[in-house]
């Protein structure tokens, strides 16, 4: 149905989003030898990064529920995580479709297809790297939890080959153009600052949303 | 069993409510009119946040101080991006020098 708008699509960026997924389908390995690595069924990581698609939620819950909380108490702290995708949904809103594709397109939302989608010149192109990027991850980040899954106990040493380094490295490479803004570089620095000293204090998910009071900052 | 199925209802949980957070956000936004001053501030608004968790997935591991080898990574990578290489580059160097600092943490409290 979008093949040919994402023909279309600049051949660099279309490269950069499947090294992404590339990525993605890394980072995704690490959460299925995480998850053997505390001995849960193969079906909790892999109904997780089908049904709820936002990695870091997913490591936070299967986190807790290995450290022996409760089930519940680890879905709510992954909601506080996912708040995020409120902001992102007004972000994106006025170059998302208005028919039926919104309920699919609500689904692939997550930090990699906004940042893509956001960093594109036209509407056209924004929808196009969105859908893009948000069904390239709807399929990778499955399918490297999977094979992380059934590597996993020869995968001893995933942590030591530096697949955490990833995720830092991705945000801050597509968040770097949209840093050029002053008003953007002002209230992501603020930001930061915020959600670094409220760390220690508050519960996880909680100072990522703090790192809004930065926007007051840059609107000056 | 019980308590698998608690975890299921957990994972149902987790599901159906970002569906619902993700859903609220785009639906939202079609009650604003979108001013380009508004839009902007959006804009500014997914990228402070994005920024942010860079920087906490740098320096923390869940609730736990990250090691010096994933810092030294994400540095180096920085250096990269502001340098304009490829995002593949960027992230295989980045693994590398994580990798390295690991191997030697490793080797050293092995001795």
């Amino acid at each position: 149905m979008k093949y040919k708008e994402i023909k279309n699509l600049p051949k660099p960026l279309i490269k950069s989003i499947v090294i992404l997924c590339i990525a993605t389908a890394l980072i995704g390995i690490s959460l299925g030898t995480f998850a053997v690595n505390y001995q849960l069924p193969i079906w909790i990581p892999l109904l997780l990064s089908i049904c709820v698609l936002a990695g870091a939620a997913e490591f936070t819950f299967i986190g807790m529920i290995a450290a022996g909380s409760s089930p519940i108490t680890a879905a709510i702290v992954g909601l506080l995580i996912n708040l995020r995708h409120l902001p992102f949904g007004l972000a994106i809103t006025h170059f998302i479709e208005k028919n039926k594709l919104k309920y699919f397109a609500t689904h692939i939302m997550n930090d990699e297809s906004v940042l893509f989608g956001l960093s594109q010149s036209s509407n056209e192109l924004k929808l196009s790297a969105y859908w893009l990027c948000g069904v390239g991850i709807l399929f990778a980040w499955p399918i490297g939890v999977l094979s992380g899954y059934v590597l996993g106990s020869h995968l001893a040493y995933a942590k030591l080959l530096g697949i955490d380094t990833i995720f830092p490295v991705v945000l801050f490479a597509l968040t770097f153009k949209a840093l050029k803004r002053k008003s953007a570089r002002k209230s992501a620095m603020t930001g930061a600052v915020i959600s670094l000293a409220t760390f220690p204090f508050l519960p996880l998910g909680i100072p990522i949303l703090m790192s809004l009071f930065g926007l007051l900052v840059g609107r000056k | 069993m019980h308590q698998q199925f608690i975890i299921l209802i957990g994972i149902m949980l987790l599901a159906m409510g970002t569906y619902l957070i993700r859903y609220a956000g785009l639906s939202l936004g079609q009650y604003f009119t979108i001013t380009q001053q508004r839009e902007q501030l959006f804009n500014d608004a997914a990228t402070t946040l994005l920024f942010s968790i860079a920087i906490l997935s740098t320096f923390f591991e869940g609730t736990d101080w990250a090691d010096l080898g994933k810092i030294m990574g994400v540095l180096v990578g920085l250096f990269l991006i502001w340098k304009n290489h490829s995002l593949i580059t960027t992230i295989v160097i980045a693994m590398l020098v994580t990798t390295i600092f690991r191997f030697a943490e490793f080797f050293w409290l092995a001795q």
